[in-house]
């Protein structure tokens, strides 16, 4: 009798014989990238005027649609006034940021987390952004908050 | 998990000869055996496992192109007398497409025949 009996690792095996050659590989070709299929990228944008001082409102509001999953991106925010920005989720406080003398009177909030593109929220979660003005005036504010939709 | 019967890829074959069995495709497959059955009343020759990742072939199994056939390192057996053997190859996605048995006679006698059977275990 003359039996064998082979175990080989998968990779790792092949014996090249002779020259490769890559003549036959194509140029690199210019990409495009474009969004997976299903995904949908929105924004929702809100104006409020006149907010009262030591008052809180409500500026925009977004709620996932029913069976569907979404990524908040990013909050914009800004206003006439120093104030404080609040996003809430579900009425919950989720983020706060504060703009205050020498800085800017307009800011964001970043949510992307590579590779994920940003805080994944559910079907019916609901998200806000608020303003409190902390200043004796009134004043306008507005912010918007960006998505992307996963259908 | 993708089990693919075992199939003859190699009919019974008079070993004088020599012998190429058809390749066998491992597309989505992470292991993978080859079973080789010779008898015969003198058995003279070594076999060997061959790789192409430029072959290609129809779903009929219809050759259109034959690619270019490299030697799998380690699996070069010398066969002295009649008995079977294993290739067993896994666990992990094989870097090639296709694989075959390639049998080298070096003095047979015309009873000796060879088969060989594949089996492929897929994800």
């Amino acid at each position: 009798m003359s039996n064998f009996w082979v175990d080989l690792p998968a990779l790792g095996n092949v014996q090249i014989e002779g020259t490769v050659s890559v003549d036959n590989f194509p140029a690199v070709q210019p990409v495009s990238i474009v969004p997976p299929s299903g995904y949908l990228a929105s924004n929702v944008f809100g104006q409020i005027a006149a907010v009262a001082s030591g008052t809180t409102q409500n500026i925009v509001s977004y709620t996932v649609p029913s069976n569907t999953s979404a990524y908040l991106v990013r909050a914009t925010f800004g206003g006439q006034n120093i104030a404080t920005y609040t996003v809430m989720l579900n009425s919950n406080i989720f983020d706060m940021k504060r703009t205050y003398y020498g800085s800017d009177l307009s800011e964001s909030l970043e949510y992307t987390a590579p590779p994920l593109p940003g805080f994944l929220l559910n079907a019916g979660d609901v998200i806000s952004l608020q303003v409190t003005n902390f200043q004796p005036s009134t004043a306008n504010f507005e912010g918007a908050l960006y998505i992307i939709e996963v259908s | 998990m993708m089990l693919v019967n075992p199939t003859l890829i190699l009919p019974a074959t008079q070993m004088i000869l020599g012998a190429t069995s058809q390749p066998q495709q491992l597309t989505q497959t992470f292991a993978y055996g080859l079973q080789a059955v010779y008898t015969g009343t003198t058995i003279s020759g070594s076999i060997h496992l061959e790789a192409s990742i430029n072959h290609k072939e129809d779903t009929q199994g219809n050759v259109l192109f034959e690619g270019d056939w490299d030697t799998i390192n380690g699996s070069q057996q010398n066969i002295t007398g009649s008995g079977t053997g294993v290739w067993n190859v896994g666990s992990g996605a094989p870097g090639y497409p296709w694989v075959r048995v390639v049998y080298v006679d070096t003095g047979s006698s015309p009873d000796a025949t060879l088969t060989v059977t594949g089996y492929i275990r897929g994800v």
